[in-house]
């Protein structure tokens, strides 16, 4: 049967998706999961958060995912990417958005790992990654991103964030991960995000950014994260969502937006690609999904574009004490 | 994780041993980094994982720790300069299996920023990054594969050409001849038309020989009309082009500003009271040049004294564009007076400049009066200016600053 089998196109198949994702995890010994091994973190927020976007969250051991996930811990109080290797920031977020997702941020010593990330904070209001110093707008985002989640943004200096944030917006309108780096979708993701939870989104001059990011879209209805380069699922979710967050998403065709995610999944074995008949990945099976959620794809739980966690994961967060 | 056909399945054995290999590499180089041993077989050991997996940031980290383990800053300058082609050479076989690990790259330039100076191959790195980035520098439509360009537009390498630039200072205009170059071979590299743009920013921003605003904006049109013309369908030169006839705009746009006290004021002294006020000037731009010669006041109350104008800015050198300048306006009533006095006072303002080239459609005057009159100060409602402001201090420039950080993004109102 030919993944592309008329039938079947134009629809998500979800239980493929769900299962994929439970039968990767089994599948530690493959050397592509062993190259993978530093970064698990990442690939279990990817898994999870598209599990519970499909309403399967229920299918993982929230047990063994917690007691792994604290594993991780470091003494500093960062996360690493899995046992044994060195805190991170990267890790940080996605061990505390998966606590977010089982509901479980109460069993961290917050002021902990709050004051890891706080103290990655640099005198230009600028954050690195960790202790050796590299710095992108990236870790700007998690950050922020973080210690709302934790509701500590007063433990670091908001308002040199934000200058920061703003000092490597560019010409295009865009973003870059340094001041003077190139606009990417990715880094625009990051620095509008950052500005969406810190009230700042006065700084993004809308139209230019939205032209920028609309232009990402190519022919065939996928998006691109910079001019001249190959369309590529991801882009569905930091273009997007950056779309949605300056108020400018109805500046793209949705429908064909759909239809490329839709083209990238493998229909046999599930997952998502980065576009159509490439190999699949938990990666791009998140990003996919993350999308067809922003694009209101039906079966798929909302999810929140500034904290790319399921909206009502959010809510919970910010409507307890 | 990009770019894998679907089927390009590996032999199950094959990709079997290769799994093992690696597991055994992170195990042995985990006991390592956690036992804090720096032998040459372990440093090896973790060069031979990062070429296997590149990304392997623990492993980075390990030999960061292990560089300074070895060398310091009395070490021997030969011994530091085979650490560090060590280390370069470890990152370069890194970036051939991926030239897009963010930790590779990161090391490379924590190495040379770490020891850099020391370094005697300093200048070979800008020639590397150009053979790498020229690499395969070839027209557009000569190029089969869908993969053009991949060097040139690979996002870490202008990162660390950056940083390169500032370590061997190369100048700026040495880097636009660079973009020049490549432009003339290809005109579709975003990357390049984005480097362009902040080369020309920071040139016409430094006031350089042969780039005041106007002309280098003609100059650039033109040169982006070349590339438009090549070939209109590829979109980098567009948004450059976009991004230039902003410039003109904002150009014939004229510099406002306010000031306080403001134009029809009055301002209230006392008998037997001296100080000074804060003569405020607002402007919609930073602009640089604000002196008693561009600013004067007629006025009885100040007599021949010349102000001496400041930028409110955390740099108190008045070459300094700032959107806001402050002088004090001395008064002096203690000479008896019986009834009400008032001074007009005229400030005119002629020959300032915003660092875009806006200019005050000049000459430019505002009128406000101060009156003196019997009384005192301590009268409820009424604000006195005894003090003299001279304790204008860091922490409300800093926080004026902040706000008009805030008014030049979103514009003036």
């Amino acid at each position: 049967m030919s993944s592309t089998s008329s039938s079947q196109m134009g629809q998500l198949v979800a239980d493929k998706h769900v299962r994929y994702i439970l039968m990767a995890e089994k599948k530690k010994e493959s050397f592509e999961s062993v190259v993978m091994d530093h970064l698990r973190m990442n690939g279990a927020y990817w898994g999870l958060t598209t599990l519970d976007l499909l309403d399967k969250l229920g299918c993982v051991s929230e047990d063994e995912v917690v007691s792994w996930l604290m594993t991780c811990q470091h003494e500093s109080g960062g996360f690493a990417g899995n046992t044994g290797h060195d805190p991170h920031i990267l890790y940080t977020l996605s061990a505390v958005q998966i606590l977010a997702l089982f509901d479980k941020i109460n069993i961290l010593d917050i002021g902990k790992v709050s004051s890891y990330v706080a103290k990655l904070q640099n005198e230009d209001g600028s954050f690195s990654g960790d202790m050796w110093g590299e710095i992108d707008t990236r870790f700007s985002y998690i950050a922020i991103c973080c210690l709302s989640i934790l509701k500590c943004l007063d433990k670091i200096n908001v308002k040199k964030a934000v200058r920061y944030i703003v000092s490597c917006k560019n010409l295009d309108g865009g973003f870059g991960c340094t001041p003077g780096a190139e606009s990417h979708a990715g880094q625009i993701f990051c620095c509008v995000g950052a500005l969406a939870i810190t009230g700042s989104l006065h700084h993004v001059d809308k139209d230019l950014l939205g032209w920028w990011l609309c232009e990402r879209q190519l022919k065939g209805g996928g998006l691109n994260g910079r001019p001249e380069k190959l369309p590529d699922v991801c882009y569905s979710w930091w273009v997007l969502s950056s779309l949605i967050m300056i108020d400018r998403v109805h500046w793209i065709d949705k429908a064909k937006l759909v239809k490329f995610i839709l083209d990238c999944q493998d229909l046999e074995n599930g997952g998502i690609s980065d576009r159509p008949d490439d190999a699949v990945d938990i990666f791009h099976t998140y990003f996919g999904v993350a999308g067809l959620s922003l694009l209101e794809y039906p079966g798929v739980k909302v999810i929140d574009p500034a904290y790319a966690l399921p909206v009502d994961v959010v809510n919970r967060i910010m409507f307890t004490k | 994780m990009h770019g894998r056909g679907r089927n390009e399945a590996s032999k199950p054995e094959e990709t079997a041993a290769k799994a093992l290999e690696l597991r055994s590499l992170q195990s042995q180089f985990m006991s390592n980094h956690h036992q804090k041993i720096y032998t040459q077989e372990a440093i090896q050991l973790s060069a031979k994982l990062l070429g296997i997996n590149p990304d392997a940031y623990t492993a980075w980290n390990y030999r960061k720790l292990a560089l300074v383990s070895r060398i310091n800053d009395d070490s021997d300058p030969s011994l530091v300069n085979s650490i560090i082609d060590e280390e370069l050479g470890v990152v370069k076989k890194a970036l051939d299996r991926n030239p897009k690990s963010y930790e590779a790259w990161y090391h490379r330039n924590w190495v040379l920023s770490k020891k850099g100076r020391y370094y005697t191959s300093l200048e070979n790195e800008l020639q590397l990054l150009n053979d790498y980035q020229k690499q395969q520098l070839v027209n557009d439509y000569q190029k089969q594969d869908d993969r053009k360009h991949d060097n040139l537009r690979n996002f870490h390498a202008w990162n660390y050409r950056r940083f390169v630039v500032e370590l061997t200072e190369t100048s700026a205009e040495d880097e636009l001849q660079y973009t020049n170059m490549i432009n003339d071979i290809c005109f579709s590299i975003y990357s390049v038309w984005h480097y362009r743009s902040v080369l020309v920013s920071s040139l016409v921003a430094k006031k350089a020989d042969g780039f005041m605003p106007k002309e280098t904006i003609r100059r650039e049109l033109d040169y982006v009309h070349n590339a438009i013309f090549t070939d209109e369908v590829k979109q980098s030169g567009w948004f450059y082009y976009l991004w230039l006839l902003d410039q003109t705009v904002k150009m014939e746009t004229p510099l406002r500003f306010s000031s306080w006290p403001s134009d029809g004021s009055i301002i209230t002294t006392f008998c037997s009271e001296f100080g000074s006020f804060p003569l405020i000037l607002y402007f919609d731009q930073a602009v640089s040049g604000v002196s008693s010669s561009t600013v004067t006041i007629d006025s009885e109350l100040n007599g021949k004294e010349d102000l001496v104008w400041e930028p409110v800015s955390d740099n108190k050198n008045s070459q300094v564009d700032s959107c806001v300048w402050v002088a004090r306006l001395k008064f002096d009533s203690r000479e008896p007076c019986f009834s009400r006095k008032e001074y007009k006072v005229k400030v005119s303002l002629g020959g300032i400049f915003s660092s875009r080239g806006c200019n005050l459609t000049a000459p430019y005057e505002f009128v406000f009066t101060v009156l003196n009159t019997v009384g005192e100060s301590s009268q409820q409602g009424i604000v006195s200016w005894t003090d003299g402001f001279d304790n204008w201090d860091d922490a409300q420039s800093k926080y004026l600053n902040s706000l008009i950080a805030l008014n030049a993004d979103t514009g003036f109102e």
